[in-house]
């Protein structure tokens, strides 16, 4: 059982009382506390529980995130007396069980890790980490310069269905798109001899790849029959049994963030 | 396309106790390698407990989509629902090894490496935090699949540190992603086609601390895939020194010559650990 008062800079808008879990909040309709703004989404977060008496709020993947005392969460714990922020609006959520039954935060987290010993292998905290990577950095100055950092280059590939299906572009957003008869093939090929999964593109770092899977009649690229794996060129030509399709591909150079 | 899947793990010759973790299940067709670290036996109950999470977090969810968990953290549709569930299980994890390294003193800080992989249909998907290391070799070469969450490695992304440096560097050994010390833990996703031929090679620190990329390729292709290999593999990392605990795992793939478009799975026993 626990209480949230919902408020707008300081204003409090309304008051609300649960006994049980789910609840959800959100600008749509159908949540359990609708906050009609447009920084809410419309599913935005939940208020769920966790064994023994715990309760758990959870950001659905909201645009603009869902706060416990000003940190962002995913999925935390939260207690008595904190402050929720969704949007531009705050709630305060009151535990109204007994004292004896709700449960605190431990408070000693963060201490009690600064006290640990390793052997080898050491883990460092995000802050940790990030000192010591700046401070390694300034240590270098210049010389820092001397290596490339890698560039990044980021693919975009597509599909067109030229003739033997719907004619249609499909972006090969999936790492794994998968070609074939199949009705749950990502794209759909027509043919007898083909496999229900005849053939696989393959995003990978440095481009995409056609592999073979199954079906006695094999894939073709640019007129050549694919046995295992070729790497795609923009404007190959894929037939797989009736459906003829080209491949188009795009490189963008993302030049790294200094 | 058939697979079949291996694994063993080793205690070395300069430790007490393993603290690695192995769970082959072809039933599941889920490979999971996992180096644990903390003082005490901390590290042993870390990776035990995030190697349980992850493969009970999958019995449940795998195969039955409708009780897939309601909240996915970062839900990624260019990848698939099994590498999104996959990375799910090690955010749980990461989660249930947090809470329980609260519980007692000898348990702060520690902590566990995973490398989890699952094959459906022609799919393999992976996640991985720390430096476990999963590599692809396919036709007579090989490739890194995992990412090493090492600041070593981070110094090279932010060019601050050539690749070679960065072998030497002591910052190799500093993880900056484990699972089981921060909530916001870094998991690295990837997938591939599988196809007859490849075989998919994981292994923990103590392999890759005595052996290179290279000499692993080369054992790969001068022997058949299967327990005997994974044997050559322990003898050689405690040949030169056996440092560290030494877990290995391979699943090969081939042509399933029965002509069917079945998808089997076969298994040698991974060995007691």
């Amino acid at each position: 059982m626990f209480k949230l008062i919902l408020k707008f800079q300081d204003t409090v808008l309304e008051e609300y009382e649960f006994q049980t879990t789910p609840v959800t909040i959100g600008r749509r309709d159908d949540n359990d506390i609708v906050i009609d703004n447009m920084a809410v989404s419309g599913h935005h977060a939940v208020i769920e529980e966790e064994e023994p008496n715990y309760y758990v709020l959870v950001d659905l993947e909201s645009l603009n995130g869902t706060f416990i005392n000003e940190r962002k969460i995913t999925r935390e714990r939260v207690f008595d007396g904190d402050s929720i922020i969704i949007g531009k609006h705050t709630m305060e959520f009151i535990d109204l069980r007994p004292e004896s039954e709700r449960p605190v935060r431990e408070e000693n987290d963060e201490a009690k890790k600064k006290g640990r010993k390793f052997r080898d292998t050491v883990i460092l905290d995000t802050e940790a980490q990030q000192e010591l990577l700046a401070k390694q950095a300034a240590e270098r100055g210049e010389q820092a310069e001397q290596f490339p950092k890698p560039k990044k280059v980021n693919f975009y590939g597509s599909i067109t269905i030229l003739s033997g299906g719907t004619p249609e572009i499909i972006e090969l957003a999936k790492r794994v798109t998968t070609l074939g008869k199949s009705g749950d093939s990502d794209i759909k090929c027509s043919g007898l001899l083909i496999g229900k999964t005849a053939a696989l593109i393959n995003k990978r770092p440095t481009g995409f790849f056609l592999a073979y899977a199954e079906g006695l009649k094999k894939p073709e690229v640019n007129g050549e029959s694919v046995t295992t794996q070729v790497q795609l060129h923009d404007g190959d030509e894929i037939v797989i049994g009736g459906t003829r399709m080209t491949f188009n591909m795009t490189e963008e150079v993302v030049e790294p963030a200094s | 396309m058939i697979v079949r899947m291996w694994g063993k793990t080793d205690v070395g010759r300069h430790r007490a106790i393993n603290e690695d973790c192995l769970l082959v299940d072809p039933e599941l067709g889920l490979i999971l390698v996992l180096d644990g670290m903390g003082g005490h036996r901390a590290g042993e109950v870390a990776s035990r407990l995030a190697m349980e999470t992850i493969s009970s977090f999958w019995r449940k969810h795998a195969k039955n989509r409708s009780s897939a968990p309601r909240t996915f953290e970062n839900y990624d549709p260019s990848f698939t629902y099994e590498a999104n569930l996959l990375r799910q299980a090690a955010y749980e994890a990461n989660r249930v090894v947090i809470e329980k390294s609260l519980e007692r003193d000898d348990y702060v800080g520690m902590g566990s490496t995973v490398i989890g992989m699952v094959v459906t249909d022609y799919t393999v998907s992976m996640v991985n935090v720390g430096d476990s290391r999963m590599y692809l070799i396919r036709n007579g070469t090989i490739e890194q699949i995992s990412k090493d969450h090492t600041l070593a490695e981070d110094q090279v992304e932010r060019g601050i540190m050539s690749r070679e440096e960065a072998n030497d560097s002591q910052l190799k050994h500093i993880l900056s992603s484990v699972i089981g010390v921060d909530s916001r833990v870094k998991i690295h996703v990837d997938e591939l086609a599988a196809m007859p031929g490849d075989v998919f090679f994981l292994c923990t620190d103590g392999l890759t601390a005595v052996m290179t990329d290279e000499e692993i390729l080369a054992e790969v292709l001068q022997n058949e895939p299967g327990p005997m290999l994974l044997d050559r593999f322990v003898d050689l990392a405690n040949e030169r020194g056996g440092p560290d605990n030494t877990t290995v795992a391979i699943m090969a793939v081939y042509e399933d010559t029965a002509g069917g478009a079945e998808h089997g799975v076969e298994s040698g026993l991974p060995e007691p650990h």
